[in-house]
């Protein structure tokens, strides 16, 4: 693979991760995160519509006027999650949990991550390049995702995936399914990766 | 063309609609049986299990759920008549949910007596039940839809025992009520406590309702309430109390064993 590809799709997984570093798609993070099943199932519908929004917008970018072309943009994503939101209904595994996210599907058109990439990075870039940023983009933010998830759902009901991983001895964590939860862990992720990465933290 | 002419802008804008619009529409349409056909699985699961045929863990096949809804007798009720007007398949086609919202089927719901929130319902309804070896009618199953707080709430409530008037169950499987606290009335430590409730009073009005904090444990009609969900248990209370007094004559009627069309 060519090293921009890479670069690309690596990138945004630790270094210039967006969840942690730019701090978008928060809300979603904090919503769909009380359960692992939950969080992989709107972990990868965001990363489909990610890259799938980022590849048609950079194929038609050159087209695209600027007075109208964060319209477009929205037009393509919102059509994108709907399909999205559909296939889940329709897939028996998936038709459950769609049930449970109800709304958090169809409020990934809200997603900054999706605007935010294609604005800063789809207009500007060949489909080729814009496929990697959008799928590594999509991944950096599942990552975060599923970690919460696994965290939260371990400690506050003691199973994983529904499957029980602690005994009856466990005593789950109450504040570990209410929304602040998600909120301190993504706080210590971003604290572990800005010790790592010292360069990402933001000078008064 | 300049790429920001005005004849530019609306030659992409339509364009993107067109073509946007055909995508979404052609997978709405193609999807649509597969939807119907998991929206109808999810149903009959929900029936089996409020039928207490299925545990709620229990992970069964397509072909295994339509097994066990065999075993599950289905009538259809005329609420105006008091009349059995269909069984069996013909009963199973019915669905209240579509004709509560059809012109000509709708019925205006009369909330004199309990406030179920919702303004109309089918003309019929339909209800499951279970028969012991003699025939004798075990558990019956009633649906039940109402208000609570903020939404729909859907469920079902089944009775047995003498005169079909004890609680056997109660669960909700559609709501979108306060996460954490209205939602607490599908889990089934609270849903758990109605078991073993007498529904109705001696002259067969209803009487089973949640109680604002702690039930009197010696009334045999008092629920616990959910703390900090008490619009929601109104909500519980007005549509237990509506649907038990409209299916109460069909109640009647099974519990005598009458159960021909």
């Amino acid at each position: 693979m060519k090293k921009e590809y890479r670069d690309a799709l690596l990138n945004p997984l630790f270094k210039n991760n967006p969840v942690m570093l730019q701090v978008l798609g928060i809300c979603s993070a904090l919503a769909v995160t009380t359960k692992l099943e939950t969080a992989i199932t709107m972990a990868l519908a965001v990363t489909v519509v990610l890259t799938c929004s980022n590849v048609a917008i950079s194929v038609i970018r050159n087209q695209i006027p600027g007075s109208i072309r964060m319209i477009v943009q929205m037009v393509i994503i919102a059509s994108l999650v709907m399909v999205v939101d559909q296939v889940l209904k329709a897939i028996p595994q998936t038709f459950l949990i769609s049930k449970q996210l109800s709304v958090f599907v169809g409020l990934i058109i809200t997603n900054c991550i999706l605007m935010g990439r294609a604005e800063a990075y789809a207009m500007k870039n060949p489909p080729g390049m814009s496929f990697f940023d959008g799928l590594g983009n999509g991944l950096g933010y599942s990552i975060v995702l599923i970690c919460v998830a696994a965290i939260r759902e371990l400690l506050g009901t003691g199973s994983l995936l529904g499957f029980q991983v602690f005994g009856t001895w466990f005593q789950p964590w109450g504040i570990m399914v209410l929304a602040p939860s998600a909120f301190f862990l993504i706080g210590f992720f971003i604290w572990i990766v800005r010790t790592l990465h010292p360069e990402q933290i933001e000078h008064e | 063309m300049s790429k920001d002419s005005i004849l530019k802008t609306f030659i992409v804008a339509f364009i993107t609609c067109a073509v946007c619009s055909v995508f979404v529409s052609s997978a709405a349409v193609l999807l649509k049986p597969y939807q119907v056909m998991n929206q109808e699985l999810f149903k009959n699961k929900n029936i089996l299990m409020a039928c207490g045929l299925m545990e709620s863990g229990e992970n069964l096949s397509p072909a295994e759920i339509q097994e066990r809804f065999k075993k599950l007798q289905v009538v259809k009720f005329n609420f105006t008549t008091g009349e059995i007007a269909a069984t069996g398949e013909d009963a199973l086609r019915y669905d209240e949910r579509t004709s509560a919202k059809t012109p000509g089927e709708m019925v205006k719901v009369d909330s004199s007596q309990f406030k179920p929130g919702i303004a109309t319902r089918g003309k019929y309804g339909t209800a499951y039940y279970v028969t012991d070896e003699t025939g004798k009618v075990k558990t019956v199953t009633i649906p039940i839809v109402g208000k609570g707080l903020w939404s729909v709430m859907y469920g079902f409530i089944a009775l047995g025992g003498e005169n079909l008037n004890t609680v056997e169950r109660l669960s909700f499987y559609e709501q979108g009520e306060t996460a954490g606290l209205g939602s607490e009335i599908e889990n089934p430590e609270w849903t758990g406590k109605w078991q073993g409730k007498l529904a109705f009073n001696e002259s067969g009005v209803p009487k089973i309702h949640v109680v604002k904090g702690a039930a009197n444990p010696e009334s045999s009609y008092e629920v616990d309430g959910i703390s900090g969900a008490t619009l929601t248990c109104n909500g519980v209370n007005g549509t237990v109390g509506y649907w038990l007094s409209e299916y109460q004559p069909l109640l009647k009627k099974l519990a005598e064993g009458e159960v021909k069309p």
